[in-house]
């Protein structure tokens, strides 16, 4: 496959999560080793267990009534952070509505609306004010984002479980090479909404502490949300200096609907893929984020992973700790967090790793770091042994 | 963008099979998708999904394993071969309401299976796992007006700058009774193609135009109620003029459309 690298720079990103609105609370909570997580106060939820809410989001911005969901609220929330929808406008005022596209990851959509929506019904009749057609459906996300922005390109919602939002890096750098955009607004959000809690909770993967990644004694996830951007271009449009995405890997386990083979093959091909793509070695990755749920399984299968593609190491880490497993939003959340390790230099290590599984193969970064950094990668996989390795690499200094 | 559209299957009323869609093009009276009691619509047989796991198996995901299934077999390309770009427009409202009717239940527990099937990528899920498919997997959604030309969009471009196969996919299931005051929809409809990287002449162009479009009319009056109702059903549009070997232009969103052009 004749693809060339740096298909794409990254010329701005923002996140908010349970660690707070915005980079300065992400970066804040990071190096603090400061958790976002409490224990579950999900309205309504009496599930025992440890979640990653956005503190606020309630009292966030009021959405007009058509617009109206826990998801679109924390999407608004998110856009308006670090001048991210300044940058979009700028993109748009210089190439045209039309030339700026749209992809959003997610895998709940909106539908702690319609949970409520069927809460309130009556014989099957939803009260009037539910009845939302652009929000009651899987692309709800995507079309908010490009109303909200005035997008007129292409808009697409990818929903593949927990590796939705690292997908969107993929087909937007497709798109760009294509030709039909010339920017491309990616994301991801995903909110806490009884689907997912009860739903996880029912394949007994959550756990009833803040979740303990890599960690022996782990027994789950902890589920959080996020809403998370980024704006990516053509090179020869973006400062030099701007972040590349170098590469990625899409690859399907082909195995079980909710587990990963125990080897990691999956994981192992999407992270050799997008090395490939990058043309970087393993030795060049100076920090990999990895999925890291804190879920038995994942964690064993990873670290074979790692340890076939990285023989000769690397400093990896998982941050769930810090923001939760925010699903849909995971992509995004870890794309962030690695592009800030890329341009700040700050590693995040494992927060709750107290005993490393000794049925490990890699070894897994416990403490932060600071380090300069040429190159990164984020790992992210979903049920439906969805797998998506993203590489990042710095811009020209 | 361009692709050569290589094999097609198609699974709807009236049809189980792109031959028997192209025949109601070309004039055929419908045959009844209904099994012989007529009491509930036919199902499709999905058989390449292990017995175990289709008994598991959502009609949603039994939809696009189907008509997936029939696009390799027209075009001789194995399903372990393609990369995969599944579509939905309104996800399967079937769990959707199993879901939420639970949730707001005296018993709120789910059922695993249930909410592992609730993703939205669980057809291309099942797909992967029941054809050794280790390439990459895609499930996406552009709304009831967007989703068949956007999705169509991003496979072919897939397609195109991968150099790989990828299997197009679109299906939609009818909607249950709680969301009929939003999405009236009554019948289930899927359709694939199989695209394959073109070399020359063979291609099919695809190209993005200004401004927005209505969808055309159908010419298969035996189709039409079909095509207005379900959100994949607009795929008719696209397959009928391809099989006329005429260009058509599809809406996108509000302020653009997708100009497809067979070779």
């Amino acid at each position: 496959m004749s693809r060339s690298p740096d298909s794409c720079a990254v010329t701005a990103w923002t996140l908010t999560s349970a660690l707070g609105c915005g980079r300065e609370p992400l970066l804040a909570g990071l190096r603090t080793r400061a958790s976002g997580l409490r224990r579950n106060d999900f309205p309504g939820s009496a599930i025992d267990t440890w979640i990653g809410r956005v503190a606020g989001l309630e009292d966030g911005p009021e959405l007009a009534p058509e617009w109206r969901s826990r998801n679109n609220r924390l999407a608004e929330l998110g856009l308006c952070q670090d001048d991210f929808s300044a940058s979009v406008l700028n993109a748009i005022s210089r190439y045209g509505a039309g030339r700026v596209g749209a992809i959003i990851g997610t895998s709940t959509s909106s539908i702690g609306r319609t949970e409520a929506a069927y809460r309130a019904m009556d014989d099957d009749n939803w009260p009037p004010e539910f009845l939302q057609p652009d929000i009651h459906q899987p692309h709800s996300p995507g079309l908010y984002v490009a109303h909200r922005l005035g997008i007129e390109g292409p808009a697409l919602t990818i929903s593949t479980a927990c590796a939705s939002s690292a997908k969107v890096f993929a087909s937007a750098a497709r798109w760009l090479q294509a030709g039909i955009v010339d920017a491309v607004v990616v994301g991801g959000v995903d909110t806490l909404c009884h689907s997912v809690l009860g739903g996880f909770h029912s394949l007994e993967l959550t756990s009833t502490r803040p979740c303990r990644p890599f960690d022996q004694d782990r027994d789950g996830i902890s589920l959080g949300e996020a809403a998370g951007f980024a704006l990516v271009t053509r090179p020869g449009d973006a400062p030099t200096d701007a972040p590349r995405l170098a590469g990625y890997g899409e690859t399907s386990d082909a195995f079980h609907m909710s587990q990963p083979p125990e080897n990691g093959d999956g994981a192992e091909a999407a992270m050799r893929a997008a090395l490939a793509m990058s043309a970087l070695a393993p030795a060049d990755i100076g920090y990999a984020n990895l999925h890291g749920t804190a879920s038995q399984a994942n964690d064993v299968a990873e670290s074979r992973a790692l340890a076939r593609v990285f023989d000769s190491g690397v400093t990896a880490a998982s941050t769930k700790g810090w923001t939760g497993h925010t699903l849909g939003a995971a992509g995004i959340v870890e794309a962030v967090i690695a592009l800030e390790a890329l341009t700040t230099g700050l590693l995040p290590g494992t927060l709750n790793l107290e005993k490393p599984d000794p049925a490990l193969a890699f070894p897994i970064a416990g403490d932060n770091r600071d380090a300069e950094v040429g190159a990164v990668l984020s790992n992210s996989f979903g049920f439906g042994g969805n797998n998506c390795s993203l590489v990042f690499r710095r811009g020209q200094p | 963008m361009k692709a050569r559209f290589a094999g097609m299957g198609a699974w709807g009323p009236g049809f189980e099979t792109a031959d028997a869609l192209e025949a109601l093009f070309d004039g055929e009276m419908p045959t009844s998708a209904d099994d012989s009691d007529g009491a509930r619509p036919a199902r499709p047989a999905a058989t390449i999904i292990p017995p175990r796991e289709r008994r598991r198996a959502p009609l949603s995901v039994k939809l696009a394993v189907e008509v997936a299934s029939q696009a390799c077999e027209a075009s001789g390309i194995a399903p372990a071969d393609a990369a995969c770009v599944f579509a939905s427009a309104l996800g399967d409202l079937d769990i959707t309401d199993y879901m939420c009717r639970t949730l707001a239940s005296e018993t709120p527990q789910l059922s695993p299976t249930k909410f592992h099937n609730s993703v939205h990528n669980a057809p291309v899920g099942y797909w992967t796992i029941s054809t050794g498919d280790n390439h990459a997997g895609n499930a996406v959604a552009a709304g009831p007006d967007g989703t068949v030309a956007v999705s169509l969009m991003e496979a072919v471009i897939q397609c195109d700058i991968e150099q790989r196969p990828v299997l197009w996919v679109c299906q939609d299931i009818a909607a249950p009774p709680a969301y009929q005051a939003l999405w009236p929809v009554n019948a289930a409809c899927a359709v694939a193609i199989m695209l394959v990287p073109a070399t020359g002449g063979d291609a099919h162009r695809l190209s993005l135009a200004p401004g927005a479009a209505g969808w055309p009319a159908l010419h298969t009056p035996a189709l039409a109620a079909l095509y207005d109702d379900n959100p994949t059903a607009r795929a008719l549009a696209l397959l009928e003029a391809l099989h006329r070997g005429e260009s058509i232009c599809l809406p996108l969103n509000e302020s653009s459309s997708l100009q497809v052009t067979p070779p």
